[in-house]
């Protein structure tokens, strides 16, 4: 792991994420929006004013929530009614989901029911398919709905200033990650995939302002940094929202550094810009970005033009991927749709995979076994 | 928990006089299906047994939604595994929506497309609404195999004026590409005459559904599983709007000669859920204890409703009733839109407003319990069920959850379901009675129509 003073400030500032939107809210006098699912379009929040903070569990084992939601479903998304339910929450003055996946919109649905200190609540319908003209239409529409909401909850019209200083400002956050995930591509990286797991996640809970600042300064500290000197096996981490990374930092003790991601909570969330230009409509723009972003599997429906498979492959070429992780949580039926079929495209193509199925908690003991098999074996093929 | 006073008289019960009906149109469907390749009628697949008015435009057209033999895998439990095992041995896992997964491993291993006499019939092409994650995934990976056009849309769960337009436009553009697909000419005359068959079936269902309020029920929930079911695969057919007006009467008569659906109803409830095709008959466990199970959100789903915010559900009539016209392409749409978004239980329009829906019906049912099935695989169905147990709680009502699927016969705990049952009907003070059942009706289930 490489030492850089940034890169530790991301991970102290998600591991106490709730303190620094409370104090983001108390100094800035501003209120804070949760949300659940990286289809939400957090340029319109933050152009309201508002600080946008996606909602994480806690990787806590509990029993509060299965009166709520049957223990059947995803772990992740119980996580996050048991943070919600339990009250670390109740800085949050609102809360919005868009609509994805089932178990979180069941997780949205108990919040609301539940948290009484929530004074908003808003749910954006997102089509399937994606590609089409007139989801095109009806997705735009929905954002142009919520911004409409957003304007009655603060009293005050988002002007289409703010909305381009938002959009500049989040376009410059996504690209200065991107810009510290390309130095990943390097034979010996100069962050492993906890740190940039930490970059990430607490992007999703900060002022994008104040993490571009931290990641200006990580690609300072890190351009030109030599990296660890064997890096081992270069792996690729795929599958469901994965926030966990002492799974990451667990992988990588085994002599391995992970390069490269398909999460919601990685590249899913930084890939693509706005496309702004002369762009009248920049709500429109704003809906465009979430539509070309790389597709949560739900909204991979079409044939021909199954996206899913393709991207990651183009992940693990351009990052130099030697074998790959499928992180799949317990019931969760969207990845689980396509995990076959990308595992097919990965192994017509020479990429070895490895499915470990988590929970809340990570069963270190269990996984060391397996991950120390399918490393051997990528290091035979290496050697 | 609310005071159960047993309702201990005996009612007179009597067979359905329909019943051989229903089967005879069942059997028209069958044959209809299977031989409309040859006359030149395209093979629609897809979990749509919706949209058929609209799809009427098409003229005859068939659906066996994704292969002929799903009623049957819930009678061979051995055959029905062995497809489970097919798409496990591909690396779906078994938490994935057990009827997609029974559909899936039907196609991998050849049946889906295998007609009752050995032919082979190839789908025209697979259209399917994207009611939940599984279906979306299901119409792709069927369409990936066996090569065919698809045609995913979106039914949104919310009405808005957008979603409105948007369900509208997909369909008018559905239209167009189906053509392309098919080289028949959309022939509005026919999806108009298909889209009022359509509305009236609804129309007559929610009427036979508002009977059951009666106490004694004319039926049960079994026994609509298996009346419906014309009126599932074939609403846009004339023939069964006239089956529906007779059982509407037939209903009417059983309530006015007060016939009750099983003989007792001690104590009645609903039942949420998609319920185990491969023991469909759980749906009359109760009987076994003089209790019954009346009905629930997915069988009365079957029927239009103006669903309101505190749970209650108003019965949408007939087009003379509302005062409805559908003279047009455009009318067919947009009534397309209304009933789906707007006044049937799609998957997921029950979502947000499900506790108090359930209570409500639980109420205007005259219920005094309520049955649910947490399914293993299906997340679209029971998406804030376990809200829904909570208010019914808060309420008052006695409920029971127990956890099976509705296609996988391994899901189901034998021991564990039946305690289940037997403990919560027993908490009544219910013990068995010996009730001589009206009729079996044993042999009817169907997919998931959603
Ligand atoms: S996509 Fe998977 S991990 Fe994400 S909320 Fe849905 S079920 Fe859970
Ligand atoms: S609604 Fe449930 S049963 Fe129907 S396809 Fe979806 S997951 Fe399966």
């Amino acid at each position: 792991m490489t030492g850089s003073n940034a890169l530790t400030r991301f991970k102290q500032i998600f591991d106490n994420r709730h303190q620094y939107a409370q104090d983001w809210k108390s100094s800035n006098g501003r209120q804070v929006m949760g949300f659940f699912c990286t289809y939400a379009p957090e340029e319109i929040i933050y152009a309201a004013g508002l600080l946008p903070v996606r909602i994480f569990g806690s990787h806590q084992v509990q029993d509060i929530t299965d009166k709520h939601i049957f223990p059947l479903w995803c772990p992740y998304c119980r996580d996050c009614l048991y943070e919600g339910l339990s009250g670390h929450y109740d800085y949050l003055d609102g809360i919005l989901n868009t609509w994805c996946c089932q178990h979180i919109r069941s997780t949205y649905i108990s919040w609301w029911r539940n948290i009484k200190s929530l004074s908003y609540h808003h749910e954006i319908y997102w089509p399937v398919p994606l590609h089409t003209e007139p989801s095109r239409v009806v997705a735009t529409k929905s954002f142009e709905r919520f911004q409409g909401t957003l304007e009655e909850l603060t009293g005050a019209p988002i002007t289409r200033k703010a909305l381009q200083d938002a959009t500049e400002i989040f376009n410059r956050s996504r690209r200065l990650m991107r810009d510290v995930y390309d130095l990943r591509k390097r034979p010996h990286p100069p962050l492993s995939g906890a740190q940039a797991m930490d970059m990430v996640v607490a992007s999703q809970v900060m002022d994008k302002q104040e993490h571009s600042l931290l990641a200006e300064q990580t690609l300072r500290e890190l351009s030109g940094a030599p990296g660890p000197p064997d890096p081992g096996v270069r792996l690729m981490i795929m599958g469901s929202e994965n926030d966990d990374r002492d799974l990451v930092r667990f992988i990588e003790s085994m002599g391995a550094t992970v390069v490269i991601d398909d999460h919601c909570t990685g590249t899913k969330y930084l890939w693509e810009d706005v496309p702004v230009g002369d762009d009248k409509d920049l709500i429109s723009a704003i809906t465009n970005r979430y539509i070309a972003k790389p597709a949560c599997p739900n909204r991979d429906v079409a044939n021909p033009g199954r996206r899913h498979p393709t991207h990651v492959l183009g992940l693990a070429r351009d990052w130099g991927v030697q074998g790959v992780i499928f992180i799949q949580e317990k019931f969760c039926d969207p990845h689980l749709w396509d995990y076959p079929v990308i595992e097919k495209t990965l192994k017509e193509n020479g990429l070895p995979t490895l499915a470990l199925e988590v929970d809340v908690t990570t069963p270190v003991g269990q996984f060391r076994t397996r991950l120390e098999a399918f490393l051997e074996t990528l290091q035979l093929e290496v050697a | 928990m609310m005071k159960v006073e047993l309702n201990q008289t005996r009612y007179p019960t009597k067979p359905a006089q329909l019943w051989g009906k229903m089967k005879e149109l069942r059997r028209w469907h069958f044959h209809k299906t299977w031989e409309a390749q040859a006359r030149g009628a395209p093979v629609i697949q897809g979990i749509v047994q919706s949209f058929q008015g609209y799809l009427s435009g098409l003229g005859e057209f068939a659906n066996p939604s994704y292969g002929p033999y799903y009623t049957m895998m819930m009678r061979r439990p051995e055959d029905n595994i062995k497809c489970h095992e097919a798409m496990e041995a591909r690396g779906w896992g078994r938490d994935l929506c057990s009827s997609m997964r029974l559909h899936l491993g039907q196609m991998f291993r050849g049946l889906s497309t295998r007609g009752p006499k050995g032919d082979t019939v190839i789908p025209n092409f697979v259209f399917q609404y994207v009611g939940c994650h599984s279906m979306g995934k299901t119409g792709q990976l069927f369409t990936e195999h066996l090569g065919v056009p698809y045609y995913p849309f979106d039914v949104p769960y919310e009405e808005t004026p957008e979603s409105h337009e948007y369900l509208v436009t997909q369909l008018a553009e559905g239209i167009e590409w189906m053509e392309k697909h098919t080289g028949i000419r959309y022939d509005d005359e026919k999806a108009v005459e298909g889209a009022k068959n359509e509305w009236e079936c609804y129309a007559l269902l929610t009427k036979i559904f508002l009977e059951c309020q009666n106490i004694p029920a004319p039926w049960d929930y079994r026994q609509l599983w298996s009346l419906r079911l014309p009126a599932v695969t074939m609403r846009h057919e004339a023939a069964v709007v006239e089956y529906l007006r007779e059982l509407l009467d037939e209903t009417r008569e059983r309530v006015r000669d007060g016939i009750s659906a099983r003989g007792y109803e001690k104590v009645r409830l609903i039942h949420d859920g998609i319920p185990p095709f491969y023991r469909i008959n759980l749906l009359r466990y109760p009987a076994e204890y003089g209790a019954i199970i009346v009905g629930g959100p997915l069988v009365y789903g079957f029927g239009t409703w103006r669903y309101l915010p505190d749970g209650s559900m108003l019965p949408v009539g007939s087009l003379e009733e509302e005062g409805k016209e559908i003279k047009t392409r455009e009318d067919v749409l947009q009534t397309a839109a209304d009933i789906y978004i707007r006044y049937r239980w799609n998957a997921f329009s029950c979502c947000v407003n499900r506790p108090e829906h359930l209570v409500k019906m639980v109420q205007e049912w005259h219920c005094q319990g309520a049955v649910l099935h947490e399914d293993r695989g299906c997340k679209a169905e029971q998406c804030a069920m376990g809200e829904g147990k909570l208010a019914l709680q808060q309420a008052g009502i006695p409920t029971m959850v127990y956890e099976a699927s509705q296609a996988d016969p391994r899901d189901f705990s034998e021991s564990q379901v039946w305690d289940r049952f037997d403990s919560f009907l027993e908490s009544y003070g219910l013990t068995r009675v010996d009730v001589e059942d009206t009729y079996d009706g044993g042999d009817a289930v169907t997919g998931t129509e959603g």
